[in-house]
């Protein structure tokens, strides 16, 4: 169903996601990888009644949400968007382990809501740039496990520096954790 | 058995650790009803409620697990959140009279519980 959740989709994906995978949403900036992952969410949630989390660390919900609101992408109730502003901010003298707490936070809201079946994380750079981590890419690599465990579709979000670039930046972890990879160019979105 | 006095302390011991194991699984899996009780002494912000409970209670509530419910109970409309003045750092949250009325509910609830559960297991 997530094929069909925005027009031209099904054109690129040849068929459906199945669910529990981890896809990579990679692409230059402008290329609107946040508003097509939202609105892929909304559209699905609409369709399904499923509860879905999109989690976003560069940007405060209230901001996103003006954004998607610009883009007249709709948020839908069952969509949950979660930032970490306010943690960031109170613990600013602290080491935080985001990626843990993004593995608590999910939890929190599969226990809260039991069909909550999408996720998506905005974005795997940021989330590389605020944490301070040794242990970072085994982390991660946890992390991305624990997101198939979860059996949530989850969509993680990467920005790359310039159209074509692929996914290099992700600290060496094997890509094998992820299904498929959707490159995003502004010739696409055309 | 044959239990050696100078055994006792350590005995007593692990015993307290046992005791504080189920006291810190008790407060993680009812962190809701900590963080209202809390809540209905004083407004504060995510940070001030782990400070709260880790100093009253010797357990920690990591972030991950204590912001998602201060949200959630915002949004179903128990709470309600305000930046100090001066201080846009902290975002301090208090109870809505309904929030008030769903967290003594709760406390008692929890509380009677507990002392049902308690009566129980005792012979």
């Amino acid at each position: 169903m997530l094929r069909n959740a925005v027009n031209g989709l099904e054109n690129l994906l040849m068929n459906e996601i199945p669910a529990g995978s981890v896809i990579l949403v990679n692409g230059a900036e402008g290329t609107l990888k946040s508003g097509l992952v939202f609105s892929m969410l909304s559209n699905h949630i609409t369709v399904t009644g499923e509860h879905g989390l999109y989690i976003s660390l560069e940007q405060t919900k209230w901001s996103h949400l003006q954004n998607m609101n610009s883009l007249r992408i709709k948020k839908v109730d069952g969509l949950h968007i979660f930032d970490y502003q306010d943690m960031r901010k109170e613990w600013i003298d602290r080491e935080l382990d985001f990626s843990t707490m993004t593995e608590e936070v999910i939890d929190f809201y599969k226990n809260k809501y039991d069909n909550l079946k999408v996720f998506a994380l905005d974005s795997l750079n940021a989330l590389y740039s605020i944490s301070d981590d040794a242990h970072l890419r085994k982390k991660m690599y946890h992390f991305f496990l624990s997101l198939r465990e979860e059996g949530l579709t989850s969509f993680l979000i990467m920005e790359s520096p310039h159209q074509g670039y692929q996914h290099n930046s992700l600290n060496g972890i094997n890509q094998n954790v992820f299904s498929p990879t959707v490159p995003l160019s502004s010739a696409w979105l055309k | 058995m044959n239990r050696s006095i100078d055994k006792v302390p350590e005995l007593c011991e692990s015993q307290e650790d046992y005791c504080k194991k189920f006291i810190e699984r008790i407060i993680k899996t009812n962190r809701e009803v900590f963080i209202l009780s809390c809540l209905l002494e004083k407004q504060m912000c995510g940070y001030d409620l782990i400070k709260d409970i880790f100093t009253k209670c010797d357990v920690f509530l990591s972030q991950g697990t204590v912001y998602p419910i201060l949200y959630t109970l915002e949004e179903e409309g128990l709470l309600i959140a305000e930046y100090s003045r001066g201080d846009m750092r902290s975002k301090k949250y208090s109870l809505t009279p309904r929030g008030r009325e769903v967290a003594e509910r709760d406390i008692e609830e929890f509380a009677n519980a507990l002392e049902q559960t308690s009566s129980l297991i005792k012979r």
